[in-house]
């Protein structure tokens, strides 16, 4: 395989060649490793390696900007006269918002992506960790895995354009899936546990399994929660961001306010005064962190959400040009090669209580541990999840363990009925987030 | 861009020529992508394509274990076949996968209007069409987003048990979604049509379509919350299938059986469901975006019967899944891409129909709900759980449809849903194209169907 800067150099003289005075080539080269596991044995060790470059043609017509963009991975020159060809068509007929391409020269953050550790040796990584993984369930009463996933990408990105941008980066990134089962005297009970991490020590294998099979165990004793037509809510940092990340997360960006979808107007008061949000893209242990996004500009940490009230939005260059504005690092490549206008990695603050306190604090309610689904509406915030892993809590202690029942709200109604989080927080996949208490969830049973 | 078909398929077989079936079981398989996508919304038009975008997997079974390389250069076959065959077989546990009779087969589907023969101009015309008329239809349309989607998928395999398979499938999708908005509230439905087909999907859809869509959309911006509570169900077809995939079927994957995690492993020859229910699960139903006529390791598709008379019958294999449990594979060991894993997948999956009208199914509830249009669901393989959200439906009053609802969640035990099954609709029976995860990721295309669908036992609350 060539280097990723030598691809960019034949693409680039196609383009010369072919007289294309504005363009963007993105090329991305990942290597997967991966151990799949049956029960404790490795039921298939698999490598692959995913490369591809995306072409993209801007064509100037008076105030639009037709873009064409092509994804391929042949390199040979008459393949990409006739992906180039093919490109440029497409941005003659296609009609966008004019703006500007990134240019050279610009400030970027130096975030080491990529650990040295995992890309000298990613077999001997993914070989010791998944030893390590087997070696770590085995050693824990009542529960028995039935399989799980481990798998490494190394992945190298390169983008260049036609304003002489030239910026290339690698990163790695750990992806875990190994639901737990525990086995009582006459019943089942799992917890299905996967995350993404950008780091190693991320992965903690130690703590990570036996938070995991407790609530298994604990799973073993389930009741279905009573109904209740107001019930206060505890959500762990991972279901915090799967009610936030693609509700509010949306709602905060310059696509949801050009499409006119937006609920949020800078300066309005959207969410209780403990409520801070930002989008961080240079949180280095968060898996969407990157020195430059998807078109090149610097990725940033901004403000969203300010004691309750709406600050920020977030932009990429186009819905920038079109709010009259500057991008904030917020144009995110799709494996298709367009620009998504996206959140980065989200963050909370601390709160001042612990975890214990927040529960001593509910005199009724549920801590939920896994849903089967959470996934909003993206458009209204609504939703309604079975409840998969969770606990009752009664008179401010944690009680009897809950499965079954449906737990329905809409998260920007809950943004204003936080009512207390936790000073411990957790690092993971795209979000830094503490456990947060909401009141008036609807829960059906 | 691949090179003649031909060619590929003697440097796949010239590479695994030699390993003998003796030592090992070995297999290639040679995909070739290509995709036209055009996404219009209020402030947005792109178009992407996607030229052949190659890969080839080689794999081999060693001592009861895969091992696999995804690449993308032919010229790396012989070097990845050649480390395949110099892996130490491990001494544990020797599992010894099936032999199958070797076949060959070379089919091409184009469908009507072959989607690489249509211009982009004529595509991109059709979106923007659709995207005015939604425009024009109604002033509480704020933004009209229509997906267009075609992708033309080539498959070759080739193993060392003298297999020689060749498909092409087109698989071409439409997904319309006018968002409305009046005062604070929004609201949209949606429109999805996929298959086996060509552009000739465009030509389907219709102007009255477009303005039922609409008008649909904006009545939502007067639905009511759903009540919660467990309450009679009428299902609609989407959500009928939708429940039959993925809270059931994904529970009858083999391999969820091999690894201990299927509350239905009890269950083979014994009641699951209603005796009216019968669920399939079939990759060879004509134009349905889930079929193909092998699978990604060179088995034959077929139709399997999963319930039959309320009596589960069958699981779904692959060909590790069937040499464990000593059974004929029907053709479900599926793959995203070459740079993803093979697992037991289901195809088109779906309630045979039954012999009720919807009309009688109503008069028989006094105080329930009919979900329409299903949205997501997830699986629980071990305890059976369900969660599945409509994206509205109605409340059923004296066996009449009285007020539309907001989104609805399903949850409970699914077989308490499928053994109160009391009417199952007459066909034919509706497909519904989607793509399913396993878990959440490795997504393949599929299509969940059935008639409508009465069951005595949900629990029901807003979704």
């Amino acid at each position: 395989m060539k280097d990723l800067n030598e691809i960019i150099d034949i693409i680039v003289n196609r383009l010369k060649s072919n007289k294309i005075p504005i363009w963007d080539i993105y090329c991305n080269h990942t290597d997967i490793y991966e151990n799949q596991f049956r029960k404790f044995d490795i039921e298939i060790t698999r490598q692959a390696v995913d490369f591809y470059y995306i072409i993209r043609i801007f064509y100037e017509k008076g105030n639009n900007f037709g873009v064409g963009v092509v994804k391929a991975n042949s390199l040979e020159p008459q393949h990409l006269d006739l992906f180039i060809k093919q490109a440029q068509q497409l941005a003659k007929l296609n009609k966008a918002p004019k703006y500007a391409l990134p240019e050279a020269g610009q400030a970027y953050p130096d975030i080491k992506l990529a650990e040295d550790k995992i890309c000298s040796d990613p077999e001997g990584i993914l070989r010791e960790k998944s030893e390590e993984l087997t070696s770590v369930v085995q050693d824990v009463p009542q529960i028995k895995p039935t399989f799980g996933k481990l798998r490494i990408y190394i992945s190298t990105k390169a983008l260049s354009n036609s304003e002489t941008l030239a910026v290339n980066d690698c990163k790695t990134v750990l992806f875990l899936e190994y639901p737990l089962k525990a086995e009582g005297a006459d019943k089942l009970a799992e917890f299905w546990g996967r995350t993404e991490v950008k780091n190693l020590n991320q992965l903690d294998l130690q703590n990570r399994i036996a938070k995991w099979a407790e609530i298994a165990v604990d799973s073993l004793h389930t009741k279905v929660p009573p109904p209740s037509k107001s019930i206060t809510a505890i959500f762990p940092p991972k279901i915090v961001n799967d009610a936030f990340s693609n509700s509010i997360g949306y709602h905060a960006t310059g696509v949801a306010l050009s499409d006119g979808i937006s609920k949020f107007k800078k300066g309005d008061t959207i969410a209780v005064e403990s409520f801070s949000l930002q989008d961080n893209g240079i949180m280095p242990d968060g898996t969407a962190v990157a020195n430059w996004d998807g078109e090149g500009n610097p990725q940033r940490i901004t403000s969203l959400i300010e004691q309750g009230v709406f600050l920020n939005y977030l932009f990429d260059q186009k819905y920038a040009k079109l709010e009259k504005t500057q991008s904030t690092g917020n144009g995110l490549r799709t494996s298709d090669g367009t620009i998504v206008n996206s959140i980065t990695n989200l963050e909370l603050p601390a709160g001042t209580e612990s975890i214990d306190e927040l529960i001593a604090s509910v005199e009724y309610g549920v801590l939920i541990e896994e849903f089967s689904w959470l996934n909003p509406s993206e458009v209204t915030g609504d939703f309604g999840a079975e409840i998969r892993n969770g606990y009752l809590i009664e008179h401010g202690e944690k009680t009897t363990p809950i499965k079954g029942g449906n737990l329905s709200g809409n998260t920007f109604e809950m943004i204003k009925a936080i009512e207390g989080s936790s000073k411990e927080r957790i690092t993971e996949e795209n979000y830094k987030f503490p456990y947060l208490k909401f009141s008036g969830l609807i829960l059906s049973s | 861009m691949n090179e003649a078909y031909e060619e590929i398929i003697e440097q796949c077989k010239e590479a695994i020529e030699g390993v003998s079936r003796k030592k090992m079981y070995m297999d290639i398989l040679y995909e070739a992508s290509a995709l036209t996508r055009i996404y219009k919304s209020r402030s947005e038009e792109s178009f992407v394509l996607r030229p052949e975008l190659e890969g080839f997997v080689v794999r081999t079974f060693k001592g009861g274990r895969w091992y696999e390389y995804g690449l993308q250069q032919v010229a790396e076959l012989k070097a990845v076949v050649e480390k395949l065959q110099r892996l130490p077989t491990q001494t544990k546990k020797q599992v010894a996968l099936q032999e199958f009779e070797s076949w060959s087969l070379n089919e091409e589907i184009t469908g009507a209007k072959p989607p690489s023969e249509i211009p982009i101009e004529e595509k991109a015309s059709k979106v923007r069409e659709i995207f005015d008329e939604i425009q024009k239809a109604d002033k509480r349309v704020i933004n009209p987003i229509v997906s267009y989607y075609d992708t033309i998928l080539e498959r070759i395999f080739i193993n060392n048990e003298g297999c020689v398979l060749r498909q092409k499938i087109p698989r071409t999708r439409v997904f319309i979604q006018p968002i409305v908005k009046e005062g604070s509230r929004v609201e949209f439905d949606y429109f999805s049509e996929s298959g086996e087909v060509g552009f000739e999907i465009m030509d389907e859809i219709t102007s009255e379509e477009i303005e039922q869509l609409v008008k649909n959309s904006t009545d939502l911006l007067a639905s009511e919350k759903t009540p919660s509570g467990t309450l009679p169900i009428i299902l609609d077809p989407d959500m009928a299938g939708l429940i039959a995939h993925e809270s059931f079927g994904h529970g009858l994957e083999a391999d969820q059986i091999l690894r201990e995690r299927s509350y239905l492993r009890q269950y083979l020859n014994k009641p699951v469901a209603s005796e009216l229910c019968m669920i399939c699960d079939s990759p060879v139903e004509a134009n349905n975006i889930g079929s193909y006529f092998f699978d990604d390791e060179g088995i034959r598709a077929k139709k399997t019967v999963l319930v039959e008379g309320g009596i589960l019958k069958n699981l779904l294999h692959d060909r590790y899944t069937a040499s464990v449990m000593n059974l004929t594979p029907g053709g479900n060991g599926r793959r995203e891409s070459y740079a993803h894993k093979l697992h037991v997948r289901m195809t088109n999956t779906f309630f045979e129909e039954g012999d009720w009208d919807l009309d009688e199914m109503m008069e028989g509830i006094q105080y329930g709900i009919m979900a329409v249009r299903g949205y997501f669901g997830m699986e629980d393989p071990l305890a059976g759980g369900m969660q599945v959200t409509s994206k509205k439906g109605y409340l059923i009053e004296n066996g009449e449809r009285t007020k539309l609802l907001d989104a609805i969640t399903l949850s409970g035990y699914v077989l308490d849903v499928l053994k109160s099954i009391d009417a199952v609709g007459k066909g034919p029976v509706k497909y519904h194209g989607g793509t399913c995860g396993k878990g959440h990721e490795d997504y393949v295309p599929v299509t969940t169907g059935g008639p409508y669908i009465r069951a005595q036992k949900a629990v029901v609350s807003p979704g």
